[in-house]
């Protein structure tokens, strides 16, 4: 035979694990002696390991077409690959899960207590029973698969023909189940004791979460040698669809992840199963052990267990209403969400389900509230008072319309107007911190029901508490897509944005509730002496936007003014419409806001007239807020055309009226986002009206640090140079 | 881009080529997981020493020849199918022939494609489930060697039929 075609059989042989030693020895030879054999061999086995790759992949495809149907399957992850031996077996099994999802979605509205059958039967002791027991050992008949309730609230869809031993609360478990033979899908309820499905070959242990595993034979064959001889092979094949869980599977642990699956096959042995370990066998005792051992070691020799870890703190109530197919339909919502934030941001939260009544309400505690659902509701007068307390004192509340039901949507809505009829809920801005203080995600995808096609901005509303949006309102639901799930029917974002979208929501809820709290007790300085003729008096612009964004701020400014300069100074500011005749009395108006704004004509020729009199205006981008910057320079080019706004130079009088600043530290948010150093020059701009500064803007945050509160999201300076900076605006107008 | 997701793109490119070369030294497809599991888990440790001005694949590869050998230095009841040398020659050739994967496995797709029934069965038989030769034989109501002849010309055919399909690109290109 041709030398070449020679080689080449042996390598095939040898990927057919076929080759007798001696063939094995020769390939080995010819292996290390030919850099040509070599290099056949190498090209030989990438094209049986594509091979592998290929038809796994076509595999795969099946199987999640048959288990998920119109599920969205969770991001790919590829930790683990399913090996390729029982793939036949786990494909089957994991067609009869398919159709127990079907058995699932029709009954999500039943939650009966105790180990109950919903649907399908079990049989004990060849007795039908609808009601089980711990303990009990049953056999689900072959005709069909059986639903069971356990007392823990978690579900378990077995296969039929399966076998399983209720264990109840056994072994550090709150529930455990013993897979005898056969498959089960298991919805595992939220709790801080693990779920355990226990076999003959290793346990499952998982925590809220979802998962299928499948135990029993497979058939394999051992062709080493001439003859075929045909074995059975215990197998357990585990699917998580949601969270995560752990395999013990022998002596070794694995963690599965949603998406993941894996298949353990091996000869049945003991060592595999879980619980405590076996008692030890009885010892032969001899007559010498009855004398009294040596003491004992002063330290000891094994450790003790292991603590249990503290159950992580709740950050988020979500709200139960009268009827599951209103607020739960998306069981899994925010348990997916924080398992998906404590596998990709390792941040561990939990969460709680009550009924509003029973919530306490007390923002330094909870953080968020989450309301979702699909059907219309009100809240009685009550719950809109507790609501509104909780929001003005730090508290967030996200709104989500599942499905983007508009009975839910216009609730919502409705609802809101009578909690706050003086916050208007607007859509968020696209600079809005929730669009990028984890995740940047300015753009996202819709499901096609939508009918948004690409990408388009986020859905989110809000209502804004100051610099901070304490209530979130979404028309399209995150829901669904947190729950790793889409419908036809249903309006929402897609999985992987919603998720992203829920990670910067709680971020935010989380991070803006020392701000909230603290801000809920600040001080608005007053006139002790309601004589104002002498005073300075400072007049704050109403515009169309949120023109008063930081309530406490100015009055904080005037504070320092009037306790370190010898300005005698008003603390009531007094708000005011541009058009207004009080415009003339005040030598310095203040102008601040998120949003955009535009000012009518009257408006713009008053504040023409008054700022070439000889007014002074100054404005500040709240939050250092593009939406406000913008609409501040096109207004100002409309009040005084032909004068631009232009940066004041650090020799600027103004930058050494009161303070000398040479330089100022920026905010944590502006170094990141603006990329501004730290320290930098300070960055106000100004307009000469006849040769006198008449307006100075800041585009940058002054506001927020005039409160000398925490403002994670504040663009802007820190608050001793905020400060400074406005005293030295004050002085140089008042001087000037 | 930060270090994780520089290690995931660079291991994502090259994650098939490691695991036919851990596959062509080891043909246990449980051994051959939980290797390709530890040589990740290495791959991910010290990605901090990998140097980018080598191959990221040569790199991981080199990890998992060593790899290999540990394991079968282990089990030293089993004999070994190659020797330490042969194992370098074997890694060696791998780095030799490397080439982008994607490509070659978009032609084998079309190439799988385009086979007829019966052979795609019998790829589908050993790549899909797993089935030995002996097995494939019995079901097919064939012999074994037929069985291993066949495959062996299908290998053959499919190695040449994605060097044309590669070729043609090129060309195309």
């Amino acid at each position: 035979m041709d030398e070449r075609l020679h080689i080449q059989a042996l390598i095939h042989r040898h990927l057919d694990q076929a080759t007798t030693p001696e063939e094995s020895a020769e390939l080995d030879r010819l292996l290390g002696s030919s850099a040509e054999a070599a290099d056949a061999f190498a090209e030989a086995s990438r094209l049986d390991a594509f091979l592998v790759e290929h038809f796994s992949d076509t595999g795969r495809r099946l199987q999640v077409a048959a288990l998920f149907h119109d599920r969205q399957p969770a991001a790919p992850r590829r930790r683990w690959r399913l090996p390729v031996p029982v793939l036949a077996a786990a494909a089957g099994v994991l067609l009869i899960v398919g159709a127990l999802l079907l058995g699932r979605h029709l009954q999500k509205t039943r939650q009966p207590q105790g180990y109950q059958v919903v649907a399908g039967h079990v049989l004990l002791d060849g007795e039908a029973r609808r009601e089980l027991f711990a303990g009990a050992r049953l056999v689900v008949p072959d005709t069909a698969p059986a639903v069971l309730h356990l007392p823990d609230g978690s579900r378990a869809e077995l296969a039929p023909a399966s076998r399983a031993i209720l264990r109840g609360h056994s072994g550090g478990a709150r529930q455990a189940i013993e897979l005898l033979q056969g498959s089960g899908r298991f919805q595992v309820a939220k709790g801080t004791e693990p779920f355990r499905v226990e076999t003959l070959l290793g346990c499952v242990t998982a925590l809220g979460t979802e998962f299928t595993v499948d135990f029993g034979p497979v058939p394999s064959s051992d062709t080493g040698g001439v003859g075929m001889r045909r074995t059975a092979v215990q197998a357990l094949a585990v699917a998580v669809i949601l969270g995560m869980v752990q395999v013990d599977f022998g002596t070794d642990t694995f963690i599965l992840s949603a998406g993941d699956s894996k298949v353990f096959a091996a000869g049945v042995r003991d060592g595999g199963t879980c619980g405590p370990p076996p008692p030890p066998k009885p010892a032969q005792r001899s007559g010498a052990e009855g004398v009294p051992p040596l003491p004992l070691p002063a330290t000891p020799q094994r450790r003790t267990e292991k603590k249990k870890p503290p159950t992580p703190p709740a950050v988020v109530v979500k709200i139960k209403t009268g009827s599951l197919a209103d607020w739960a339909t998306d069981q899994n919502d925010i348990n997916n969400l924080l398992v998906w934030m404590q596998t990709k941001l390792k941040i561990n939260f939990s969460f709680e389900e009550k009924p509003l009544r029973e919530v306490k309400l007390d923002a330094s505690r909870l953080p968020m509230l989450y309301r979702t659902g699909h059907n219309a509701f009100t809240f009685s007068a009550a719950e809109r008072q507790a609501l509104r307390d909780y929001v003005l004192k730090g508290g967030f509340i996200y709104f989500d319309a599942c499905c983007g039901r508009k009975a839910f949507s216009d609730s919502a809505r409705a609802e809101l107007a009578k909690i706050f009829p003086e916050r208007p809920l607007r859509k968020l801005p696209p600079d809005h911190p929730l669009y990028r203080c984890y995740y940047d995600v300015p753009l996202v995808a819709y499901t096609p029901a939508a009918g948004i096609t690409g990408m388009a901005p986020p859905p989110l509303e809000g209502i804004d508490i100051g610099c901070r949006t304490g209530v979130v309102f979404s028309p399209y639901d995150l829901s669904c897509g947190w729950d790793m799930h889409t419908h036809k029917t249903c309006s929402g974002v897609q999985a992987e944005y919603a998720l992203k979208l829920g990670a910067n929501l709680i971020a935010y809820a989380t991070a803006t509730k020392a701000m909230g709290t603290s801000l809920a007790e600040s001080r608005v300085y007053t006139d002790r002496e309601k004589a104002r003729a002498d005073k300075f008096r400072i007049g704050q612009v109403m515009h169309g936007g949120q023109w008063n964004p930081d309530p406490a701020g100015l009055s904080t400014l005037l504070d320092t003014v009037s306790s370190q300069t010898s300005l005698k100074v008003s603390f009531a500011t007094q708000p005011l419409r541009l058009d207004s005749k009080d415009l003339t009395t005040l030598p310095f108006i203040y102008m601040t806001g998120h949003d955009d704004f535009t000012l009518s004509g009257a408006e713009v020729a008053a504040l023409r007239a008054y700022l070439r009199a000889g007014g002074f205006l100054m404005g500040d981008a709240c939050c250092g807020r593009k939406a406000f910057d913008t609409a501040f320079r096109r207004e100002m080019a409309k009040v005084l055309p032909g004068l631009k706004l232009k940066a004041l130079p650090t020799s600027h009088p103004l930058y050494s009226m009161h303070y000398k600043i040479a330089s100022v530290n920026h905010s944590q948010a502006a170094i990141v986002q603006r990329k501004l150093k730290n320290p930098g020059a300070p960055a106000l701009e100004g307009i000469l009206v006849n040769g006198q500064l008449a307006v100075v803007y800041s585009p940058l945050d002054l506001g927020c640090g005039w409160e000398l509160k925490p403002h994670p999201y504040g663009v802007g300076y820190e608050s001793r140079d905020a400060i400074r900076l406005g005293v030295n605006v004050v002085m140089y107008a008042v001087s000037h | 881009m930060d270090r994780q997701e520089h290690f995931l793109r660079l291991f994502l490119q090259h994650q098939a080529d490691v695991r036919a070369f851990i596959g062509s030294l080891v043909r246990e497809p449980q051994a051959r997981d939980d290797l390709f599991q530890e040589v990740a888990l290495v791959c991910w440790r010290d990605f901090a020493r990998y140097d980018p001005a080598r191959s990221f694949g040569a790199w991981a590869r080199g990890i998992a020849a060593n790899k290999v050998k540990q394991a079968w230095a282990k089990a030293s009841h089993t004999p070994m199918p190659f020797s330490p040398e042969t194992v370098d020659a074997i890694l060696a050739a791998f780095d030799r022939t490397a080439a982008d994967v994607s490509p070659r496995l978009d032609a084998l797709r079309e190439c799988v494609d385009e086979l007829p029934e019966r052979p795609r069965r019998l790829l589908a038989f050993r790549y899909q489930h797993a089935l030995s030769p002996a097995e494939i034989a019995r079901r097919l109501e064939s012999t074994r060697d037929a069985v291993y002849k066949a495959l062996a010309r299908l290998r053959a055919r499919l190695e040449d039929c994605i060097r044309r399909r590669l070729a043609l690109r090129e060309r195309g290109a």
